[in-house]
């Protein structure tokens, strides 16, 4: 009888302590688990370029931004459109590019696109990245072009291409950035 | 009970049964999270899809080729390439499933569960060039 009762007594902290271990092994390998799943994300977002959006839309954002440059707007490419901007950003030295194409913005030095110029611009690209796209210039570290949706619907990101395009200057350069927000 | 002989109480029998079980419990969790591993690195589908976005576009399969330099254009699309042959010619390793989409012409395999995408084309027609949109069209990713 008292074999029994301490057989009893047994059991009631064995069943406790095989649960707790049951517990610490679950633990142990949910554990084990994550630390690979980190590693595993690690590569792919090194595969992926380390962007945190993953979206497929933004992928092979150097052709888009490319293909745009090369749109014809009036007598000019957007590109050659681009090249002109350094000298009429400050002062407009070419007024016939403002007529639908580039609008001077009031108050601050700095380029918008028109009418003419979005329309092409938005008709192109609109199909690829929706109202989530938005194209600026810099020109020695300073933003003198920007065109966008009016309405434009900013998200997570942005991600971007980066592009140097030569102005009529033949020492210098523009940079011209595709943004993409999703 | 003669001296040497073992019993095998209820203390033993609940012992074994709990070691099969915590042993159980153990190569079932152990399984269980090696197939969800493997699942997820042998997951490659959007990766094929991302080379083949990348071959159509960069790749000499449909590009323009400029006739004086002899270089494809990246982001360009020979109209008199945009074939079923060239396509199956191109894609001949590759088992996905691929259908793209320009001014209404379709190549390319038909796809039941389709995922769309968009890029920015120029078009070749001879000595032609529009821009215009190029869809691709896959299966979705199941995973």
């Amino acid at each position: 009888m008292l074999n029994k009762k301490a057989q009893t007594e047994d059991l009631g902290i064995e069943i406790p302590f095989a649960i707790v271990l049951t517990i610490i092994g679950v633990i142990a390998l949910t554990l084990v688990a994550a630390d690979y799943n980190w590693s595993t994300d690690r590569v792919k977002g090194a595969l992926h370029g380390g962007t945190t959006v993953h979206a497929f839309d933004a992928k092979f954002m150097g052709t888009d931004l490319e293909n745009t440059l090369k749109l014809q707007v009036g007598d000019y490419t957007f590109g050659e459109l681009i090249a002109y901007m350094p000298r009429n950003y400050q002062e407009v030295q070419d007024p016939s590019l403002f007529e639908g194409m580039l609008w001077d913005k009031w108050l601050i030095d700095g380029l918008a696109c028109d009418q003419e110029l979005y329309t092409e611009i938005n008709h192109y690209l609109s199909p690829v990245y929706g109202k989530y796209w938005q194209i600026k210039a810099y020109y020695h570290d300073e933003e003198i072009f920007s065109c966008y949706p009016a309405d434009i619907l900013y998200g997570f990101g942005p991600i971007q291409t980066n592009m140097i395009l030569p102005t009529l200057d033949p020492q210098e350069t523009v940079f011209v950035q595709l943004k993409v927000y999703q | 009970m003669s001296k040497g002989q073992s019993v095998l109480g209820y203390k033993g029998i609940y012992f074994i049964a709990a070691m099969f079980l915590l042993a159980f419990i153990f190569l079932y969790m152990h399984s269980a999270f090696a197939n969800y591993q493997t699942g997820k690195i042998q997951c490659t589908k959007s990766s094929v899809q991302e080379i083949m976005i990348a071959k159509v576009l960069y790749g000499p399969c449909v590009t323009y080729t400029d006739p004086q330099t002899q270089q494809s254009i990246p982001g360009t699309i020979d109209i008199s390439k945009f074939t079923n042959e060239t396509l199956d010619t191109c894609f001949s390793f590759i088992t996905e499933k691929m259908k793209l989409t320009l001014n209404e012409k379709r190549v390319g395999d038909s796809i039941y569960d389709p995922y769309y995408m968009n890029k920015t084309i120029w078009v070749y027609d001879g000595e032609k060039k529009e821009n215009s949109i190029l869809q691709f069209t896959f299966e979705e990713p199941p995973c």
